[in-house]
């Protein structure tokens, strides 16, 4: 019985990822601007659990299924990479690498710092 | 090889996506060392199997569009990372925003201005700029503004494991010493590999990664449309 029970929840949970979706991209085909389909449908899902319309017992296991498998489904754009002609960028490659690297330090060291900061005036 | 039937086809790739991507798993889960990170694993076991069979990797990216699907399914379901640790988020509200916004500001103006003072292309700019957010994100981000998408995800998941690698070691030379704001610098900046590396610190700089996944994604979304509108 408990299994039959955790494939309802994994396929409503689905659903509802899927209703979210939709619902995210109507919402982007409507307001053209600011947000991606999937990051408006990322907001109403978020919404959907906080005002409790959805119950999260429902959607917890898909969910969370998603989130620790993410590397599956970026798997097929990141073998487009062998189709890049890489005579052509060959020469940024130091630009790359340097601005990434110093780019994501930067990035740790102020969302550290700022946090911290704030943390501590609070206490 | 070509395979004529595109239904056929969609079913055959995402099979032997998830091939690999198993195999990777436990390949990573044995070492467990990032250098075996599954991504870069899964890459060459699905470049040698298609080579296997002689199918060409155009093929197999153009035929992938129901794990395409997948991916904004995935993106959608990191609002539960937003409201499992909510209460984390409401009671560190000023903190986590203020810190992500600028963070959000700080990576992609410090990632474009390098990268052009260095000689890098529009193109190239276009890529790299959604570098900190998780990679489905990302992904959405680079190819609505021209990038090289396949770069972009690189990109993302090499800064994540530099992260992960260094964040430790960077954390204790800035003095972040509070869990949240380990969580918060870590998720920020390296997104979900940074997390998991939050996460063996402790639950709290776990919780805060995991939101800031979500918040950072948001903010990053925000700032590159806003951007690409006045490069436009």
């Amino acid at each position: 019985m408990d299994e039959i029970k955790s494939i309802i929840h994994l396929i409503i949970g689905f659903l509802v990822l899927f209703i979210c979706l939709i619902a995210g991209r109507l919402l982007a085909s409507i307001i053209p601007g600011l947000l991606s389909p999937s990051v408006i449908g990322m907001i109403i899902f978020f919404l959907l659990l906080k005002t409790g319309l959805v119950n999260d017992k429902y959607v917890r296991k898909t969910s969370l299924f998603f989130v620790n498998n993410l590397v599956l489904f970026f798997l097929p754009p990141l073998v487009g990479i062998v189709l890049i002609d890489f005579n052509s960028i060959y020469g940024q490659l130091p630009a790359i690498i340097i601005s990434a690297a110093i780019s994501t330090i930067l990035v740790m060291v102020v969302t550290g710092r700022l946090s911290e900061k704030y943390i501590e005036n609070n206490n | 090889m070509i395979i004529e039937n595109r239904i056929l086809a969609e079913i055959a790739f995402a099979s032997l996506t998830v091939l690999a991507y198993i195999l990777s798993n436990f390949i990573y889960k044995k070492s467990k060392s990032l250098i075996f990170h599954p991504v870069f694993t899964s890459l060459i076991t699905i470049l040698l199997m298609l080579k296997l069979v002689n199918i060409s990797p155009n093929e197999y990216v153009d035929n992938n569009k129901a794990m395409r699907f997948l991916l904004d399914i995935s993106v959608v379901a990191l609002g539960y990372l937003l409201y499992e640790h909510y209460d984390l988020l409401k009671q560190n509200l000023k903190a986590i925003l203020f810190s992500q916004f600028i963070g959000s500001v700080v990576g992609i103006l410090s990632v474009t201005l390098i990268a052009y003072l260095l000689g890098a292309d529009n193109r190239m700019i276009a890529t790299l700029a959604p570098k900190s957010v998780t990679t489905p994100i990302a992904v959405g981000l680079s190819a609505d503004n021209g990038g090289f998408v396949p770069i972009t995800v690189s990109i993302v998941i090499l800064c994540g494991i530099f992260g992960a690698i260094s964040g430790p070691f960077i954390l204790k030379w800035f003095k972040i010493t509070h869990p949240l704001s380990k969580g918060i610098a870590l998720g920020s900046s390296s997104h979900g590999i940074g997390t998991s590396k939050a996460v063996e610190m402790g639950l709290k700089e776990g919780a805060a990664g995991g939101v800031s996944i979500a918040i950072t994604g948001v903010f990053t979304s925000i700032l590159i449309k806003i951007l690409s509108f006045f490069l436009s």
